[in-house]
């Protein structure tokens, strides 16, 4: 029987915690999340004995892992799995009170406003160069021209769903 | 300062309230954890990432400041901003006990 399994899976900045329940019902199942690959999208798991183990994803505005963060979950039996452009993915095993690194809505709400304020940032500083891009991609070739405003209107409507789902979730935490 | 902290922080959820009772003596994140844990018996337990955001905010604001650091770690302690925080935060919720003080006893004589 083959003891080692790579999955796509994919999910947004808004899907955490399906994200979070999926690896941990694969743990249950024996299946252990080795490592992420593809900016944790590309899961790596190896065969083990069935075990309870909470994931939970945070996203810190500090690309670099901040020691203060490090020690705090590392003193509190928290692993790190992996670690991307500020998204940190964390592991703990468990037996009875399934742990959690956020326990109020105030930080699920916090995590979710600094995401926010990155799709913002990537939004606003794309807005002049698309322009730029845009103005003199209509002197170009059409086929090129086409494909230059789909490409730009894929990525803003991509950052404008994210945002949007971002700020629905966190009215939804506020109430 | 203080209308300010004050607007930002009253009414105080229960996370900022335990942690700044607990930082009425020096600690370390993990050690605000253990210390709450034991301070409401078991009821609540602070999850890291939760810890590290409160604290982070609150020495931002000046509520706390780290004193210094030990194996690595921050060990912060509350300022006396925090004191006068709290002082209103717990005249809130005296007024609050209070007024259900009342209304059990309304209640208590139907």
């Amino acid at each position: 029987m083959n003891d080692y399994k790579k999955q796509f899976y994919w999910w947004w900045g808004w899907q955490c915690d399906a994200f979070e329940a999926y690896l941990e019902s694969m743990a249950l199942k024996g299946w252990i999340l080795e490592r992420t690959t593809f900016a944790h999208t590309c899961l790596h798991f190896i065969k083990a004995e069935p075990t309870k183990i909470r994931y939970c994803v945070d996203y810190q505005n500090d690309i670099q892992l901040s020691q203060e963060y490090r020690h705090i979950m590392e003193d509190d039996h928290w692993q790190l799995v992996n670690k991307l452009s500020g998204w940190y993915l964390w592991q703990k095993r468990y037996e009875a009170k399934r742990p959690s690194i956020f326990t109020d809505k105030q930080s699920l709400i916090e995590r979710n406003s600094r995401l926010l304020i990155v799709a913002l940032i990537a939004t606003v500083a794309q807005i002049p160069l698309a322009a730029i891009v845009l103005s003199e991609a209509l002197r170009w070739h059409p086929g090129v021209r086409v494909l230059l405003f789909c490409l730009y209107g894929l990525f803003f409507g991509l950052v404008g769903y994210a945002i949007y789902r971002l700020v629905q979730q966190n009215k939804r935490l506020k109430i | 300062m203080l209308t300010h902290i004050i607007n930002k922080y009253i009414p105080m959820t229960e996370t900022a309230y335990l942690i700044l009772l607990s930082l009425s003596k020096e600690n370390h994140g993990y050690g605000v954890i253990l210390e709450v844990e034991k301070m409401t018996k078991g009821r609540i337990r602070i999850g890291p990432g939760t810890i590290y955001g409160t604290l982070s905010k609150m020495e931002a604001d000046g509520l706390i400041i780290a004193i210094r650091e030990e194996n690595r770690r921050k060990i912060y302690k509350q300022t006396q901003l925090a004191i006068e925080v709290m002082q209103v935060e717990i005249k809130r919720i005296e007024e609050l006990y209070q007024y259900g003080l009342e209304w059990r006893l309304k209640n208590e004589r139907l």
